[in-house]
């Protein structure tokens, strides 16, 4: 019980935080992380009755250079390094500077998950990596 | 300059109109193929690589006081995000940013009303259907709905005809006001990923798209530089995913209530 209701406290100050983003969305919110060199992925989570589906997407990495952490039971860190270097010139942008050579993520799971039994694999560019959810 | 009609509601003036601005020579007759980011950005992607590789011109714009205040620059020229491409009897609109989930009716509106009045002959649009397992799917599957039953003949081995779903957003409204006006349209829906930009299934849609318009559109290109498209497309897609969030797009993975 006293686990559900630091969830949900969790949830409105998550909620609270991304309006708060919304709101003054400034121009380095787009996840393109310049100092760092690291792209922030487009991810999607699926939750299922008994396991959690993440997928993130991540063009121009190599399968071997990809990284899986579970900090916490309810936190995912995904770092994946790209085959070459990537410029925003690369894709027809002089005007701005910066270099990328991976993608980084820290991924709040809408559940708590175990990481023992998670399995992954990356097939068209997309890395999936289910785990099973504490119940 | 004729100023459009606005409509009061509360202290909000809301204008009623998008206006479809030309600046170059629209055919006489044409199929107008629609490209808006939606599900995987299949239709975006689609429509863009059949601009760039018919080598098409560029006609028209889309505009609106009530579209975010906002251009675009290419080759250094400030451009209008939402623009119509010619060439011989295709006409292509193609929006490169997420379009308001509130502007999503007027919008339509404005694209069918334009489409008409300029006596188009067939109505395309190109979207995505996310599909859970599209990891796994080498060959994405194409499914079309149509504004009338005749259209199975033009659609042919194309895709397969949607008989049963929901369709959330412009594409849905357009067909449906085109259905009204006996304006036909197919919207070409291809199983794609929800919120990853899609070339595979773009290169699918063009593939059907190709067959119904008796037309080769090579894709080999599209499919080379697919991580070059889903890297620099990422950030339309962000916007895109918001706005499909806010207009309820989820329930066309539901099924109808009502059975015959």
């Amino acid at each position: 019980m006293s686990h559900e209701r630091r969830k949900h406290l969790f949830d409105v100050m998550d909620e609270y935080f991304k309006r708060i983003e919304y709101l003054f969305e400034g121009p380095f919110a787009s996840g393109w992380n310049e100092a760092a060199q690291c792209i922030e992925p487009l991810y999607n989570i699926a939750v299922g009755s008994s396991e959690v589906i993440l997928t993130v997407d991540l063009p121009y990495v190599d399968p071997q250079q990809v990284t899986i952490k579970v900090p916490a039971n309810d936190t995912i860190e995904i770092n994946a390094n790209t085959k070459r270097q990537i410029t925003f010139t690369d894709m027809g942008v002089r005007h701005r500077g910066g270099q990328f050579k991976c993608y980084r993520a820290r991924i709040h799971m809408p559940v708590a998950v175990l990481e023992s039994g998670m399995t992954s694999k990356f097939k068209r560019g997309i890395l999936q990596v289910r785990l099973p959810r504490l119940l | 300059m004729d100023s459009p009609k606005r409509l009061m509601v509360g202290r909000i003036s809301l204008a009623e109109d998008v206006k479809i601005i030309e600046k170059g020579t629209i055919p006489k007759k044409f199929t107008l193929i629609n490209g808006l980011p939606d599900v995987g950005l299949v239709g975006l992607v689609a429509a863009s690589h059949v601009v760039s590789s018919l080598k098409m011109e560029e006609v028209g714009s889309v505009e609106s006081d009530l579209f975010p205040p906002m251009i675009v620059l290419h080759d250094g020229v400030p451009k209008s995000p939402i623009r119509l491409f010619a060439n011989g009897s295709l006409v292509v609109l193609v929006a490169e940013t997420a379009i308001p989930a509130s502007l999503t009716r007027s919008l339509a509106d404005a694209i069918v009303n334009w489409a008409a009045s300029r006596n188009a002959e067939t109505v395309i649009s190109i979207g995505g259907m996310a599909v859970q397992n599209r990891q796994d799917i080498d060959v994405p599957k194409v499914f079309a709905a149509l504004s009338d039953k005749s259209l199975e003949k033009k659609l042919g081995d194309a895709a397969e005809v949607l008989e049963e779903g929901y369709i959330v957003g412009a594409y849905g409204l357009m067909l449906k006001k085109c259905a009204e006006m006996r304006l036909p349209a197919i919207t070409l829906l291809t199983q794609s990923f929800y919120n990853y930009p899609d070339p595979e299934a773009a290169a699918a849609a063009l593939n059907s798209l190709s067959k119904i318009l008796g037309l080769k559109i090579e894709v080999s290109d599209l499919l080379q530089r697919g991580e070059e498209i889903r890297l620099r497309a990422r950030d339309v897609m962000k916007r895109t995913q918001e706005e499909m969030a806010r207009m309820g797009k989820s329930q066309e993975y539901e099924v109808p209530a009502l059975y015959g």
